[in-house]
């Protein structure tokens, strides 16, 4: 799963490339995402909160969380 | 103890000398003020005078002023502020005729500058680590009587002096100084005392692994361990990793491969499991899948791969049966390597979760090294796990992005049981693991309780006891016990819903009992609030 994850930061990567702000996130996610134990060292609120930026919707966000950790 | 026994550890005085000595006019030192009634005294009362001549000799390493009836009542001179106040009062033409007189008569004696003359042509030898160096002591004087920006600069150098390594020839400087006690006998310059300092506090320098660990000191050092155990645990070590980083892998995979025996926990360390733990032929019996361990066996296990790469180490206890780490030495890295700081929150079970290292801890200041052993254990753990990341960039993301999601509490306890109920971890690991959900999951402990205890149900013949959890539940607070709901987590991860009045039974008929070592309580029973972990 946190591959499929680190799939979709690469793909917002490249969209956001036009975008300074949105593409400094990403980048910063990417970094974050290195480590596959990285859902086990952030609270549920920052995983949620990832994973939105990440623009996974509301409605899988609990099955998806439930994967990563 | 006799009064006149008394006046060779301290001068006692009345009430009011004991007031006099304390209060005003005072010799203004800067950071200390001393009364010039005392100086004057210490000079005039015979018996002072001679307290002060011992202090100044160096045979008493500190003047005490106590009051003749409570001992307890003092206060303590230091010899670089008695010095001080003498030569300000000198100075300040505050002493009569005989007080300078006195004060000339023993000056000489305490005079620094007299002794090192006495000593610059000499030699000082020592051993730093089974190497014998012989330094002139003109040349450790010089370097102990730099400035401080000279110092700082000295530190900061890299290159040797007169031959010398920059770190040897510090630990030589420190050495000296400190066996000759040259601080308590001599009037020092500030300078000297500064720069000593500034040796055993440098960030920069490397001194304090000298002279350490020079054998191993382990009252069980002949034992021995699993030969598949060993076999797995060196297997696939890199070549080309240097011994160091040979070490922290083994430790690694140590804590990847044992884990810690739910059993023991349970019964206090006490009971039949016990005897089998601290009978130390059992280290024989301990393999991948028979890998249940208790701290001082994995020390022991550990120990033995530092024997077998000829790397000394010290038990913190000579006793086999007790709670204990080690400490090993490699080259400038003095480490202690403690696998179970926490039942659930050291490394034997934090690193199948791959969370950081918390039981090494690296016995050094200077940052240099610091730098290159977390260099090595990172590359290593990376190696091992396949993937390590510090925490910096979630801190990051939680400072300028993060915001609170809108879960509410049923929605979280949903998640939490839906995960328990897919465990991949058994024993004290899945306890660990149910801790470190409950940290993420929930903001605060309103909403859960975990507490572990020792269960003697439906035990198999081999057993005495089990460590089993329970978890209460509330969406509102856990405080409000009507609506609890409780649930107990046994080690194989089976999640079973349970209610007060079953537990209630359970703690009456002996089925399940606290653990003495811990304070976590369930809700609802004994009536105390839980302690949350």
């Amino acid at each position: 799963m946190i591959d499929k994850i680190r799939q979709i930061n690469a793909a917002l990567i490249k969209q956001y490339k036009d975008n300074q702000e949105e593409l400094k996130k990403q980048n910063l996610i990417k970094k974050i995402l290195e480590d596959k134990y990285c859902f086990l060292k952030m609270d549920i609120d920052t995983a949620f909160s990832l994973l939105k930026d990440l623009n996974i919707p509301d409605e899988y966000l609990k099955d998806i969380y439930l994967k990563l950790i | 103890m006799a009064k006149e026994e008394k006046k060779k550890k301290a001068i006692l005085v009345n009430q009011k000398d004991f007031a006099l000595f304390q209060s005003e006019p005072f010799l203004d030192l800067g950071m200390k003020k001393v009364s010039l009634n005392l100086i004057k005294e210490l000079l005039n009362n015979p018996s002072y005078y001679d307290n002060l001549k011992e202090f100044l000799n160096g045979k008493i390493l500190l003047i005490k002023i106590a009051l003749i009836d409570d001992e307890k009542k003092h206060f303590l001179l230091r010899k670089e502020n008695v010095i001080a106040s003498l030569e300000l009062a000198l100075k300040e033409n505050l002493l009569n005729k005989e007080e300078v007189e006195k004060y000339q008569e023993i000056r000489n004696k305490a005079n620094y500058a007299s002794y090192k003359l006495d000593m610059l042509d000499k030699i000082y030898m020592t051993k730093i680590d089974y190497n014998s160096f012989f330094v002139d002591l003109k040349d450790i004087f010089n370097v102990l009587e730099y400035d401080e920006y000279s110092f700082q600069e000295f530190l900061l150098d890299e290159s040797s002096y007169k031959g010398i390594p920059k770190d040897q020839f510090l630990y030589i400087c420190y050495t000296f100084y400190t066996q000759e006690k040259i601080y308590y006998k001599w009037n020092v310059p500030i300078n000297i005392m500064n720069n000593i300092k500034a040796i055993i506090n440098s960030k920069n320098n490397d001194i304090h692994y000298f002279n350490k660990f020079l054998t191993t000191i382990d009252f069980n050092s002949d034992a021995q361990i699993n030969e598949e155990l060993k076999n797995y645990i060196l297997d696939n070590i890199p070549e080309e990793y240097n011994l160091l980083e040979k070490i922290i892998y083994i430790y690694l995979k140590l804590c990847l491969t044992l884990t810690y025996d739910p059993e023991f926990y349970a019964l206090n360390e006490e009971g039949v499991v016990a005897l089998k733990h601290g009978d130390i032929n059992n280290l024989k019996k301990i393999t991948k899948d028979n890998n249940k361990v208790v701290c001082y066996e994995f020390n022991a296990i550990l120990a033995y791969f530092l024997r077998y790469f000829h790397v000394n180490y010290e038990m913190s206890s000579p006793e086999y049966a007790n709670h204990s780490f080690l400490t090993f030495r490699y080259d400038k890295f003095i480490v202690s390597a403690d696998a179970v700081k926490s039942m659930f929150r050291g490394d034997l079970t934090n690193i199948k979760l791959g969370k950081d290292i918390t039981g090494l801890d690296l016995q050094s200041l200077c940052l240099k090294t610091k730098e290159q052993f977390w260099s090595m254990a990172v590359k290593v753990y990376s190696q091992i796990k396949g993937e390590y990341s510090s925490f910096d960039y979630i801190n990051e993301y939680q400072n300028n992005y993060a915001s609170l999601s809108n879960l509410s509490v049923k929605d979280r306890l949903d998640i939490l049981i839906k995960k328990l109920n897919l465990p991949n971890l058994s024993g004290i690991d899945n306890y660990a693991y149910l801790f470190t959900l409950k940290k993420l999951i929930f903001l605060d402990s309103e909403n859960i309780d975990v507490t572990i205890l020792c269960s003697k149900e439906n035990l198999s013949m081999d057993k005495e006891g089990i460590a089993l959890c329970v978890i209460t539940i509330n969406p509102v607070s856990i405080d409000n016990m009507e609506s609890n709901k409780y649930y107990i987590y046994n080690p194989n991860g089976n999640l079973i819903p349970t209610s007060l009045d079953e537990l209630k039974e359970k703690f009456k008929t002996g089925l399940f009992n606290y653990i003495p070592s811990s304070t976590s309580r369930i809700p609802g029973i004994e009536g105390e609030l839980s302690y949350d972990r």
